[in-house]
């Protein structure tokens, strides 16, 4: 430290040498927009070759003296291209019309804690601009991403509102920690998890979707160790940095936007009618030796009622968006708020999720050096939730399920219950009633704000701080009366109405201290160099309480409840404590190099490896400054980039090193047990990343090419290493294990026509191959569902990749008998689970999205196609739909009319007979190709023009109408390939297991802005 | 200005100094404590004591896993197992695999009960000198419960070939504290292990209190050595055992409705004829005797169902024979009715009919005739008494009174009698080591047929 207040003071008198040498004259003028011809604020003005500069005031003016003799001035301002005018002896003004910045590389991009060009930027980094998902009604964030970055593959788990959506990014590194990226709003990094503390059979619900995406300006996704390393242990998963909107100085701009549509499901899953299942159920019970008469199964009256019961659960939602914001300043102060309303109805009854949210920003300039800021982002939700796939109490499952001989409702018109004649519940229960009944609300509270200081201690010696906030709540207030399955078919848990309420908090408070410093030495060196350091705390609170046994449906708070018999809360902590770096050095703008580093000591590892040091190293160069690319004009940017370095996973969940002792309770009792055994070394998991790339702009833009590859390897994976059982403990947290994550990302922007039409083109692709190269334990590891005949669904393997399916190998229907044939890989003449194997993944080859653009006068369209391709989806729903007679107490999919049903049949569906569960053993018949390419969104706009719009005093009026999830191509028979109902599940992802498939929306809008 | 920026730096410096304090890493956990500061006071290690009983009404231990195993892999086709867990069906199918997932549960989790157990044991000192002798003696008859069932179920039977030469299972007799090669213990003999179960009861019947609210008491230590006693053949010492208990005077026989909980969704109690049992109540423990045995109106899976070659044992006039009941799907046992009921592991009518079958055997009158103890059994259950009392009069009364409580396979081992097709030591009737502990600890030897 001393030493660098030595180093400040010699730069304080070098800076006095300068300002000694004054000028002769004077050059006065306004800096204009090219746009509006409104003034613009800020613009700094500098004489070029010196350090003599200035910047426009309020109104654009500026005044700047320089020495006699023909001086060039540059005229820069972030986000405007910037301009060198050569001013000579005679002229004393100068106007000037700036322009918004015409490249992608000029344009600035938020690198962490602080930000540059793009010209400038040496790591993997994807910047997607709100424009790109404006017109897509998306609820959150996540959703904003899907298909806009290569290296980001997104899944939208279900067609829940505000449900789980899965990010990652160049794939998953962890088994056991989080694979989810680190979210970070406006510095704050944000809970992303779901908010909901109990389990709705799969899906989730999502704290991003909490968040307006539509107060989003811009967002950055990191990918490489360059760019990440500045977020040390919280890196390896990649980091998405949110840039909220914020005030220009400029008059102030006030846009009213509304959006109203319709959403209907992708697709309608496909089931028996009533006289096609009872023919098949008849089989299969005569196939069985037994007499289907007798089963109850007769015809003309066991299917006298045909309820199409998926139709009597869905409908069509409606969806409406209201948003209303103001932005605008002075050269002092600039301001953004916003308020906004967002009502999603769900496609099931009863579905719906609705939010309030508002947002505030405030920019200061208390003095020349100082700016203060202050943000906060607020938001309300009502998340009206419905039950679903692996409970045989949901409601779009139950529905498929559900046997078309029974009706939602008796003669009068009431729902009928569980243990009712009319509809016999167990092991499927009315799930019209389970759907209108219940009141399982989630209210959710998410507050993001902050305060910051940015003070310039000296030229170009920036002192930041900034405090702020994450906070998000939950109240889950939930009661299912006695005409569903959980209130009312078993006494032993509800009885008579069966009441919870559950409550949820968790909180960052975050402390960031930056000093950032530039230096540019005879303008050839340049140093950009940053010093900072961090301080997160997090907390999280829980507490629920459940009561049954209620005196009438009329009743349905706890207080009512005649027994309120199990409760509990709890508390959780985690500190982060972090120093981190960066020096940036470029010579001539030519050849970039950069280090950074963070050092991060975290409260979830033990005293002897609580610390970790994260460094990167990059070096970039960009080939298109060198004088002999002069001969190749049409290339106006190329540059060439490598980076290498580590990150880290801390994700692990609190006190995993520690030897705990647990609390429990005996016959009223209480004691304590051992529940964990202490690894004082248990430390992160570490990513070694390596990347190259290059970025390459063809003329004049038109063609803008950035490709990267990757190999990343991440070591000391946390995970539960087996020791003897004889210990009394079945297995510490340790670091054991390897994941390697390989591929190639690429993305290309054109612009195709450029005339009056306008034309553009995005394509973004990516491979990703990831491997579990090293575990611990020689056992197979099953995840996901156990699979009937087998070990499991899923399995993690040495040598491939999560998300490994595992089952027997269907190889056909015997056409003699209409039996399923397996491979006995074994060979032991009989099917065993032994005889499990490896029957495909989840991960693609490649997946990306495609976006073109047409503009022509006041019009616009947009197409945007988004893709996966060569993974597999396990089609789940089908050991039941497709169950080959195991039991006849559910539905079939339409797919059993292939059945093999005499001799000589071939087919790949086998024979029916009831209680035979061979032929439903867990196997490959169930694993299809999930690829698909879906018409994301498809948006056409009009712009009413300019003159037309000023005649009602508004400055512009667009109208526009978007869909999204309008059309879908993929060979996958279930109704939708995108779902995964293990919601979250890295080892078991992109399993359809009666999950809600995604819905499409059609949607009209209207922005207005004065 | 240098006074503004020196101003700054000091804030700057301030906040990285203040920052730097390690103290906000050092978090502590609140619903667990550290192991470290767990056992310092007398109160610490009683609540370890009551950890361990917790640990040992695991449902893979005495929370009726261990008990409902005995009878499947010991059913000679009186019982019939209709779940879809894989596990149990391969018990009760006599085909275990090494990776059989209750074969590998049942060891952590006894394993689990006996390290707190040690627990407690090597913290004997700081405990009150009032409770030392009890919390001792609780502490060894929990631990030689649990070897007790390991020994029986991962191990040749003791009337298998010579004990002293045969693998038994390792005896962890020290807490774990931390993991090291010495981790990887090796197999004592079949022998070793019961010395040290008779050593722990025997200590445990001298250290506890004859009446010791739910929990352990004298009484059920000497009744569980009366059952070890007549497992190892050791009449006389067996007799002498369950006579203890009898004479005691603090347990009697109920009425026969009354013997088991056939209240439905009740908290568990004991009767005057428990000796020990495992609690249940529905705020804490569990009872998968209910949950395998007793069908879905009553909180159970309904997976195993009671054959007419069980029921047709018993005659019409036997009171026993009414605790069945069907459901529409099959007949079940209602000795598990009661989903919250307790797990009795030690109850009074067991000792009547040790002491019947040793005294038979060993041609004596410990405490009482051989008739006179079968009569009494009988005479509860409703049937005439005998004038004559032989081995098999006893075996018999002894299925029919203490059937699905866990003794079937034991007693077939002990009797040298044949499970259905399988000789009495046949290989398929003793549980694997289960190959995850073979794949952790290589000194582990896997037994026959494995």
């Amino acid at each position: 430290m001393k030493h660098f207040g030595r180093f400040l003071g010699l730069c304080f008198l070098l800076l006095g040498v300068m300002h000694s040498t004054m000028a002769q004259r004077v050059i006065t003028g306004k800096v204009s927009s090219v746009t509006d011809g409104t003034a613009l604020p800020g613009v700094n003005v500098v004489v070029k070759g010196s350090n003599n500069g200035t910047s426009t005031d309020a109104n654009g003016q500026y005044s700047i003296s320089v020495p006699s003799g023909t001086v060039t001035l540059t005229f820069s301002f972030i986000g405007l291209e910037s301009q060198d005018i050569t001013v000579g002896q005679g002229r004393s003004v100068v106007n000037v019309e700036m322009a918004e910045s015409a490249t992608e590389l000029t344009q600035v991009v938020v690198t962490g804690y602080n930000q540059t060009q793009r010209k400038d930027i040496i790591g993997s980094i994807t910047t997607i601009k709100s424009d790109k998902f404006k017109d897509i009604p998306v609820v959150g964030v996540d959703q904003a991403l899907q298909g806009q970055a290569a290296g980001v593959q997104i899944s939208q788990s279900s067609g829940t509102p505000g449900g789980g959506i899965s990010v990652r990014i160049r794939g998953n590194t962890s088994i056991s920690a989080s694979n989810r990226p680190l979210f970070i709003v406006d510095g704050v990094p944000i809970y992303d998890g779901p908010v909901s503390g109990r389990s709705f059979g799969g899906q989730q619900d999502n704290a991003i979707s909490i968040i307006n995406p539509n107060d989003i300006e811009s967002i950055e996704v990191l990918k490489d160790a360059s760019a990440k390393a500045i977020y040390g242990s919280r890196g390896a998963n990649g980091v998405v940095l949110i840039t909220t909107k914020r005030g220009r100085n400029n008059k102030t701009l006030i846009t009213a936007d509304v959006q109203r549509g319709i959403t209907d499901i992708v697709k309608r899953p496909q089931v028996l009618n009533a006289t096609q299942l009872l023919e098949l159920q008849r089989e299969a019970v005569i196939n069985a030796g037994q007499d289907p008469d007798k089963q109850g199964l007769i015809k003309g009256v066991t299917d006298g009622v045909n309820t199409d019961w998926v139709d009597a659960v869905l409908r069509q939602g409606v969806l409406q968006q209201y948003q209303i914001s103001a932005a605008g300043g002075n050269d002092r102060t600039r301001f953004y708020l916003s308020g906004n309303v967002r009502d999603e109805e769900g496609v099931q009854l009863n579905n719906r999720f609705t939010r309030y949210s508002g947002a505030l920003n405030v920019d200061h300039k208390a003095s020349a050096r100082l700016n203060v800021g202050a943000n906060i982002n607020m938001s309300l939700s009502q998340n009206n939730r419905v039950k679903g796939d692996n409970f045989l109490d949901g409601v779009y499952s139950g529905a498929i399920k559900s046997l078309p001989y029974y009706s939602p409702y008796n003669e009068q018109g009431e729902l009928y219950g569980p243990n009712s004649a009319g509809y016999a519940g167990f092991p499927n229960f009315n799930p019209v009633g389970q759907a209108v009944l219940p009141r399982f609300v989630t209210y959710g509270l998410k507050i993001i704000t902050g305060v910051n200081a940015d003070y310039e201690i000296m030229k170009n010696l920036r002192f930041r701080t900034k405090f702020s906030m994450d906070y998000n709540n939950s109240e889950e207030d939930q009661y299912e009366p006695s005409g569903t399955a959980i209130g009312g078919f078993l006494p032993s848990v509800g009885g008579k109405g069966y009441g919870v309420y559950i409550t949820n908090t968790d909180y960052t408070i975050i402390n960031s201290n930056v000093l950032t410093y530039y230096l540019s030495l005879n303008d050839t060196h340049h140093f950009n160099t940053l010093l900072g350091n961090e301080i997160i705390h997090s907390q999280g609170r829980s507490s629920s309480v459940s009561g049954r046994l209620f005196p009438s449906d009329d009743f349905t708070y706890l207080n009512s409840a005649g027994v309120v018999d199990a409760g509990g809360s709890g508390f959780g902590q985690n500190g982060l404590v972090s120093f981190f770096g960066e020096v940036k050095y470029d010579f001539k703008d030519k050849y970039l190099f950069g280090l950074t580093a963070r050092y991060d000591g975290s409260s979830r590892f033990g005293q002897n490896r609580r610390f970790g040091l994260f460094p990167s190293v990059s070096a970039g160069w960009r080939v298109s400054q060198e004088s002999f690319m002069e001969s190749l004009p049409f290339i106006s940017e190329l540059k060439l980039r490598g980076s290498y370095g580590f990150t880290g996973n801390e994700r692990i969940g609190g006190f995993q090193f520690l030897g705990t002792w647990a609390s429990v309770t005996y016959n009223g009792a209480t004691g304590v047990g051992p529940a964990n055994l202490s690894n004082p070394n248990l430390q992160w998991e570490r990513t070694r990343e390596a990347n190259i790339g290059f970025d390459a702009s063809l003329w004049d833009g038109r063609l803008t090419v950035t490709a990267d590859a990757y190999s990343n390897l991440t070591d000391n994976l946390l995970f539960a290493q087996p020791i003897p059982l004889t210990t009394g403990f079945g297995s510490i947290q340790g670091n054991i294990g390897m994941i390697s994550n390989k591929g190639l990302e690429l993305t290309v922007s054109t612009v195709n026509v450029d005339r009056a039409v306008r034309w553009s083109t995005d394509l973004n692709l990516s491979r990703n191959i990831n491997n579990v190269e090293a575990l611990a334990n020689q056992d197979t590891l099953f995840r996901g569902y156990s699979g009937n005949g087998v070990g499991g669904t899923n399995a993690i393997l040495e040598g491939s990749p999560l998300g490994t399916f595992w089952g027997l190998k269907f190889l056909g229907v015997d056409p003699a008998t209409g039996n399923a044939i397996y491979e006995d890989i074994n060979g032991d003449g009989r099917i065993s689970p032994d005889d499990g194997q490896v029957i495909g993944t989840a991960q693609p080859l490649f997946f990306g999205g495609f976006t073109n653009r047409v503009s022509w006068k006041g019009f616009d369209l947009s197409v945007f196609f988004q893709f996966m391709y060569g993974n597999k989806t396990l089609n789940f729903t089908n050991t039941t739909l497709v169950n080959t007679g195991a039991d006849i107490e559910n539905n079939q999919s339409i797919t059993a009319l292939r059945r093999w049903q005499e001799e000589g049949d071939v087919t790949d569906v086998p024979r029916y007979e009831l209680g035979n569960t061979y032929n439903n053993f867990h196997s490959s018949r169930f694993l299809e190709d999930g690829s698909y390419l879906r018409l994301k969104n498809l948006s056409i706009g009009y712009n009413l023009p300019a003159r037309w719009a000023s005649r009602v005093k508004m400055s512009g009026v667009r109208v526009f109408a978007s869909g999204t999830n309008l059309w879908t191509l993929t060979p996958y028979s279930g109704a939708d390939p995108e779902v995964s109902t293990l919601d979250g599940s890295t080892t078991a992802q992109g399993i359809d297991f009666f999950t809600l498939p995604q819905v499409k929306t059609m949607l009209l809008g209207l922005t207005v802005k004065f | 200005m240098r006074y503004i920026v020196k101003q700054m730096l000091t804030l700057a410096t301030g906040a990285l100094l203040l920052t730097a304090c390690n103290s906000q890493l050092d978090v502590k956990p609140v619903n667990t404590i550290d192991a470290g500061s767990a056992v310092a006071t007398s109160g610490d290690v009683e609540a370890l004591l009551v950890g361990a009983y917790d640990a040992l009404g695991d449902g893979d231990v005495y929370g009726g896993n261990i008990i409902r195993d005995a009878e499947l892999l010991g059913d000679n086709g009186e019982i019939f197992w209709d779940g879809t867990f894989v596990a149990p069906d391969q018990i009760f199918r006599k085909s275990l695999l090494v990776d059989n997932d209750q074969a590998a549960s049942t060891w952590l989790d006894s394993y689990r009960t006996i390290n707190i157990a040690n627990n407690v044991l090597d913290n004997l000192d700081v405990v009150t000198n009032a409770n030392r002798s009890r919390v001792e003696g609780e502490a060894k008859f929990i631990r030689g419960l649990v070897y007790f069932a390991l020994i029986q179920q991962y191990a040749k039977a003791w009337t298998d070939g010579t004990p002293s030469a045969n693998p038994g299972v390792p005896l962890i007799l020290e807490p774990t504290t931390e993991i090291t090669e010495a981790s990887k213990v090796s197999r004592n003999t079949v022998a070793e292990v019961y010395t040290q179960i008779i050593q722990d009861l025997t200590q445990a019947e001298t250290a506890l209190p004859a009446s010791n609210s739910f929990f352990t008491t004298k009484g059920a230590a000497a009744a569980l050595l009366a059952r070890v006693y007549l497992l190892q053949g050791r009449y006389a010492d067996a007799a002498t055992a369950a006579t203890r208990v009898i004479s005691s005077g603090r347990y009697s026989l109920v009425p026969i409705e009354d013997v088991f909980d056939l209240r439905i969704n009740q908290n568990g109690v004991n009767t005057a004829e428990d000796i020990f049992s495992v609690q249940v109540t529905d705020q804490d423990g569990v009872n998968n005797l209910n949950t395998f045995f007793a069908s879905a109106d009553y909180g159970g899976r309904g997976d195993i169902l009671i054959e007419d070659a069980h029921l047709n044992l018993y005659t019409a006039d036997d009171l026993r024979g009414q605790l069945f009941y069907d459901d529409g799907n099959g007949i079940y046992t209602a000795k598990w009715i009661n989903q919250y009921g307790n797990i009795k592991v030690l109850r009074l009518a067991e000792m009547y009919l040790i002491r019947a079958e040793a005294n038979l055997r060993n041609n004596s009158s410990i405490g009482a005739a051989p008739l006179a103890d079968i009569n009494r059994i009988r005479t509860r259950a409703g049937l005439a008494p005998l004038t004559t009392v032989t081995l098999n009069n006893i075996l018999r009364e002894r299925r029919l009174e203490l059937a699905f409580e866990g003794l079937q396979l034991y007693d077939l081992k002990r009797t040298r009698s044949n499970v259905g097709a399988l000789p009495y030591n046949s290989p398929k009737l003793i549980f694997p080591i289960p190959r995850r502990e073979i794949d952790a600890n290589s000194n582990l030897e896997q037994n026959a047929g494995y």
